[in-house]
């Protein structure tokens, strides 16, 4: 066995991981070389060094500062969320604008052909040319004509009623019929 | 959960948190807070930072708990993430000491250690100490300063180290060998 073989062997050596064959070459080299001994024993001092280094701990308060994170985190990711809902991208807010142009409109010009609230008027009262306010006004005059006709019928009917002979009904029948 | 928690093992109480008991998250919290921090600060030389970073694993932990499968063990999942982070601080680190350096002074200091119950005599000689090897270890080339710290100072086993890096297990009994040997070099160089 050389130097590099020993060198390379070492961590197996401490780790007792070296075949029997193996563990007495390393044996008969340090007794050979004192290089290698000496390195041999460096390296055991610095491990002992290394394990016995203080254990460095988490202070008092890291797991408060660790919950307040989570918390804020947690309300960050909350407020993210909302956030997003509101501010879609780009497209998105110009299509919901786009959209919301178009309700308004078709919903805006239902209400004023049905109302007859015409754009501009400062009373508010329905506008003349209105549909509404001449279905309305149509209606009415129509109603008027109604009645005017239901009455002439019914007096006309009462005429009819009191020429009805009541002494012979078989010419009334004949005449209605 | 504490006394309770400790007949479970690490793999239980992820699943008890991922399932949604918060006192698992509690637990597993108690349960590697000292170790990881341990470990950051040996990687990193600053207590601070190892207490911030460790809580960002935590974070990590907490956030994407359903990342972890039961395939590999817990404590190869939580130290590969603080790893990760330290190392992601390292290089951050080195990116602003390139534009920082020439504004360092002589008594800037590296790293700090923590206080111990030794007579003042003992507590110099072994901060003293303390810092030459953390001053050495920190000198080690990234690849070998994490085996040293996962193997000689948290002493995980070859199997847990090698899960964490990720690399065969005959190239960390390898690795830490030579890390060894470099670790080596630099105390004498330091005089040490």
């Amino acid at each position: 066995m050389d130097c590099n073989e020993y060198r390379e062997n070492l961590t197996n050596y401490y780790d007792n991981e070296l075949t029997t064959q193996e563990n007495n070459s390393m044996l008969k080299h340090e007794a050979i070389c004192s290089d290698c001994l000496e390195l041999n024993s460096e390296i055991q001092n610095i491990l002992g060094e290394i394990k016995g280094l203080s254990k460095v701990e988490a202070s008092a308060n890291f797991e408060t500062e660790l919950y307040e994170k989570l918390h804020s985190q947690a309300e960050n990711s909350l407020t993210d969320k909302i956030k997003e809902f509101f501010e879609p991208s780009p497209i998105g807010v110009k299509a919901l604008a786009a959209g919301f142009a178009i309700l308004m409109i078709v919903v805006s010009g239902s209400y004023f052909m049905y109302n007859g609230v015409t754009i501009g008027s400062e009373d508010g009262m329905p506008a003349l040319s209105s549909p509404r306010f001449i279905e309305k006004h149509e209606k009415s005059s129509a109603d008027v004509i109604d009645e005017e006709a239901v009455r002439e019928d019914e007096k006309t009917d009462e005429e009819e009623d009191n020429n009805i002979d009541l002494d012979n009904p078989s010419e009334n029948e004949v005449i209605s019929e | 959960m504490s006394e309770e928690g400790n007949k479970f093992s690490d793999e239980d109480l992820i699943a008890r948190f991922q399932n949604g008991d918060e006192y698992a998250f509690d637990e597993i919290v108690h349960r590697y807070k000292d170790r990881l921090v341990n470990f950051v600060f040996r990687f990193l030389g600053q207590i601070d930072e190892a207490e911030d970073i460790v809580q960002d694993t935590f974070l990590k932990v907490y956030k994407n708990k359903n990342a972890y499968e039961n395939i590999a063990r817990f404590s190869t999942w939580i130290y590969t993430i603080a790893g990760n982070l330290a190392k992601t601080e390292l290089r951050k680190r080195k990116r602003r000491r390139i534009f920082s350096i020439s504004r360092m002074g002589p008594d800037e200091k590296e790293f700090e250690l923590p206080t111990s119950d030794k007579s003042p005599e003992e507590d110099a000689d072994s901060r003293f100490t303390e810092k030459i090897i953390q001053t050495a270890i920190q000198e080690l080339p990234e690849k070998f300063r994490t085996v040293v710290i996962l193997r000689d100072i948290q002493e995980l086993s070859y199997d847990e180290i090698s899960m964490i890096l990720e690399v065969p297990l005959g190239t960390v009994k390898s690795r830490v060998n030579r890390a060894r040997l470099k670790l080596r070099d630099l105390l004498k160089a330091m005089d040490h």
